[in-house]
């Protein structure tokens, strides 16, 4: 039990990293819609 | 957590009497519908008393939200009971409670601010002894409202950060009014402190000639790009929507995971201070996207210190769907783990600030008789949205959420068991 | 292989997406910012050039008791009151003219051309009739444009002390041809066709039958050559909108601006016409009322105006009305190079250019 915890703990979260890109580029997309509304 | 650090109206147990989102809805509305009476009564430049000249009016809607801050946050409703708080009906509990932060707000501005200091310490704080030397009394109004209201809007950064950051500590054994009275003196005396370095050098350069040997000179101009105490108007402000970020949004999550004070307030400071200069900079980012950099002694949308003061009202448009969501969707989602729900719940508050942004501009001249356009030098998007937000607060803290809600019973609050031993 | 549940991946999507969005505000808004900001634009309307400029100030003292002025606005209910709606004080000022506060904003420009022709634009047309008409009888603008030497009337903006006093100049020339900015309320129209307005002590009996023009904002309008205008969308005090400044390019010298009011701001005008006008980063000349300190009132902003003014290399200036005399004072401290007046005909101080004085660029 306390192996696969360990294992379970060693191991990396891809929804972390899929988190940030999907993140950024949400703001990336916040900055792109402010300019096309400013713009218009 | 300790017994006497919880708060009366995060105890309190709300039924609703409708289902959501109907209920939410019809309350949303209501309150809604209150605010625009108010405004149009009190503030309208087209209404009846026509105090948005501007700064008048926007200091006593400052001064109203901290108030009722102190009133729930710090002193935890005293001197008003537990039994008043439980039984008595929602609307007439409502017109006392807002009828003492009518109370604490003509205190504070016309005893302590105008009477006391005022006439024995900062003139500026003074209509009448600016007019005494020789100023117009409009401006010599607009001027003291705009010191008195920024005295109100730095404490509205630093008096909730002791109940929510530090829970209260070192205090948080003593009960009521002693608790609240020292939380007040030591949040208070720190706001005095912020304001004389934060506001009073935008007093040196206000009045002519230069007041040299009163106030400092603002120290911000290097890297601020102006001498107008806008800069610090701006951050403070996204400070103060941080904390309520921390309260509302994340239900204090992570810092709530740090178990031993002070290391929990300060991180949780240090927290709130990062996410305003966070959202500080990206709304001066997100203007000079739109509209090209600020240059230095421009006015209207180029200004510098306009710019730093715009970050600041786009950060209370967030308060809107931050409070909406909170008090009036019962916080949706909060089924999920809390990085889940916060994360649903920003994605919401951005989306719908950016709603609100672009229906304010479309629709505040009719509504709010306004004037059309971003930059106003005589018109501050904070004041209607504050107002809007003290009616929120009003109907949630004072009054119970009526009609959309009510308290439980006291057979619904008592544990079966309870009951049951009641009964027998 | 990690075994992750379903549950640990989405609190680590949800993680990891606030995280993402906040730190990407954070890098974007400073480090990579230079990668977002649009290009600042070089000016590229030739608007042609001419030779020289005569400026008269026929009135510049828009009111004669300022402490009076706020009171009647601070009654009203503020700064954002309807101006239509604002019951100005117009009995019993002893500095006042016939005891009415109300005096007016207006100025001759005259421009001569490379070929030595010249054109006469009158700039604004003053708040109380009877004292522009006076103004105008002093400075010989009745006769002008009673013999249409005066070519237009350039309203620069919808305030009570540029236009309200419209019947002066309709009453020698109802058909004058008349450009007014975009952002004209139906007030202001109704005016133009006649129209009384009692409760701000506001009338013309004399409808203006010539053509009306209503210049846009977002564009260069080329007047003459050498002459341009430019309308900028500005919410402006007692419910006004929009304002239109005048740029001349004067050859071997630089462009100068010629202003009402410049509510949309002097360094702003500036930097618009640097962004539109070609030849538009060498300003030489500016006059007019540079709306900083017209209460007598401040703002720390205006010292930022003051100290950064210096970079645009002005050569000279000519200010008044609603400069306020602090800024006229403060310009003069920093070396600005302010050209004086002599204080005659009701203007109070000789570091105003006023009533009557003229500036030659």
């Amino acid at each position: 039990m306390r192996a696969d915890k360990e294992a379970k703990g060693a191991g990396f979260n891809p929804g972390l990293i899929l988190g940030l890109i999907i993140g950024s580029g949400c703001f990336w997309l916040t900055i792109k819609i402010v300019q096309i509304v400013s713009q218009s | 957590m300790n017994q006497n650090n919880s708060l009366w109206v995060e105890t309190r147990d709300l039924q609703p009497r409708l289902k959501q989102p109907l209920q939410g809805i019809i309350n949303l509305l209501l309150v809604t519908a209150f605010f625009l009476l108010v405004w149009w009564i009190f503030m309208d430049p087209r209404g009846i008393i026509r105090w948005y000249t501007p700064q008048y009016g926007y200091m006593y809607i400052r001064w109203i939200l901290i108030a009722a801050i102190w009133q729930v946050y710090i002193f935890n409703y005293w001197p008003f009971k537990d039994s008043f708080l439980n039984n008595k009906h929602p609307l007439i509990k409502g017109l006392i409670l807002i009828g003492s932060n009518i109370v604490i707000v003509a205190f504070m501005v016309w005893v302590f601010c105008y009477a006391f200091l005022g006439n024995l310490s900062i003139p500026y704080l003074n209509p009448k002894v600016l007019t005494g030397l020789g100023m117009t009394e409009f401006f010599a109004r607009e001027y003291s409202s705009l010191a008195i209201l920024m005295m109100a809007a730095i404490a509205s950064w630093l008096s909730p950060v002791w109940p929510v950051c530090f829970d209260n500590h070192p205090w948080q054994n003593l009960t009521q009014p002693a608790r609240g009275f020292t939380v007040w003196v030591w949040t208070f005396f720190l706001t005095l402190i912020a304001f004389l370095i934060l506001m009073h050098p935008h007093y040196h350069v206000l009045f002519y000639p230069w007041q040299e040997y009163a106030a400092a000179y603002p120290w911000w101009y290097g890297f601020a790009r102006t001498l107008s105490g806008n800069f610090n108007v701006g951050w403070v402000m996204c400070g103060t929507v941080s904390i309520w970020f921390l309260e509302l949004v994340f239900d204090r999550y992570p810092i709530r995971l740090i178990k031993k004070q002070p290391l929990r307030g300060i991180i949780g400071f240090l927290f709130v201070f990062t996410m305003a200069w966070l959202i500080f900079f990206a709304f001066l980012f997100l203007q000079d996207v739109s509209w090209g950099p600020a240059v230095e002694g421009a006015k209207r949308l180029y200004a510098p210190d306009w710019r730093h003061l715009h970050c600041g009202e786009l950060a209370c448009m967030m308060l809107i769907p931050m409070m909406t969501l909170h008090f009036y969707f019962d916080n949706w989602p909060k089924k999920y783990s809390p990085s889940i729900n916060i994360a649903i719940r920003c994605a919401i508050i951005f989306i719908a600030t950016g709603i609100l942004h672009y229906l304010y501009y479309k629709y505040s001249p009719p509504i709010l008789g306004t004037q059309p356009g971003y930059s106003h030098p005589q018109q501050f998007p904070m004041a209607p949205v504050i107002l809007w937000i003290n009616m929120m607060l009003y109907h949630y803290w004072f009054m119970d959420m009526y009609p959309g809600k009510r308290l439980a019973t006291r057979k619904e609050r008592l544990p079966v068991s309870n009951l049951i031993a009641e009964e027998a | 292989m990690s075994d992750i549940s379903r549950r640990e991946f989405l609190k680590g999507l949800a993680v990891g997406g606030t995280v993402g969005y906040f730190a990407m505000a954070g890098v974007s808004s400073t480090v990579m910012r230079n990668s977002f900001i649009p290009p600042a634009k070089v000016g590229a309307v030739d608007i042609g050039e001419c030779k020289s400029l005569k400026i008269k100030v026929i009135t510049e003292t828009s009111w004669f008791n300022n402490a009076l002025l706020m009171d009647d606005m601070k009654k009203a209910g503020g700064l954002l009151v309807n101006q239509y709606e604002i019951p100005w004080t117009n009995k019993g000022v002893t500095e006042g003219w016939k005891g009415d506060n109300a005096g007016g904003y207006a100025t001759l420009v005259e421009v001569e051309f490379l070929d030595g022709s010249t054109k006469k634009i009158l700039l604004d047309t003053g708040w109380n009739v009877d004292w522009t008409d006076t103004c105008f009888k002093r400075e010989g603008i009745d006769k002008m444009l009673a013999n249409g030497e005066i070519d237009c009337l350039f309203v620069s903006h919808e305030h009570f002390d540029h236009f309200w006093g419209i019947e002066a100049t309709l009453k020698y020339r109802p058909d004058i041809p008349i450009l007014v900015p975009k952002g004209f309320y139906q007030e202001g129209f109704d005016l133009l066709k006649g129209a009384n307005f009692p409760k701000c002590h506001l009338a013309n009996n004399v409808p203006h039958t010539g053509p009306l023009k209503v210049q846009e904002s977002e564009k260069v309008h080329k007047l003459y050559p050498g002459v341009a205008s430019i309308t900028f969308d500005v919410p402006i005090i007692t419910r006004v909108f929009g304002e239109q400044a005048l740029v001349f390019n004067l050859k071997d010298k630089g462009l100068a601006i010629v202003t009402g009011c410049c509510h949309m701001g002097i360094i702003s005008l500036m930097e618009h016409v640097k962004q539109t006008i070609k030849g538009g980063d060498n300003f030489y000349a500016i006059q007019g009322g540079l709306h900083i300190s017209p209460f007598e009132d401040w703002d720390p902003q205006y010292d930022d105006l003051v100290l950064a003014l210096h970079n645009y290399g002005l050569k000279t200036m000519g200010c008044n009305h609603c400069t306020g005399y602090v800024t006229a004072e403060k310009f003069v401290t920093i070396g600005l190079p302010v050209v004086k007046g002599t204080a005659q005909h009701k203007s109070k101080r000789d570091i105003f250019l006023g009533n009557g004085d003229m500036m030659i660029i």
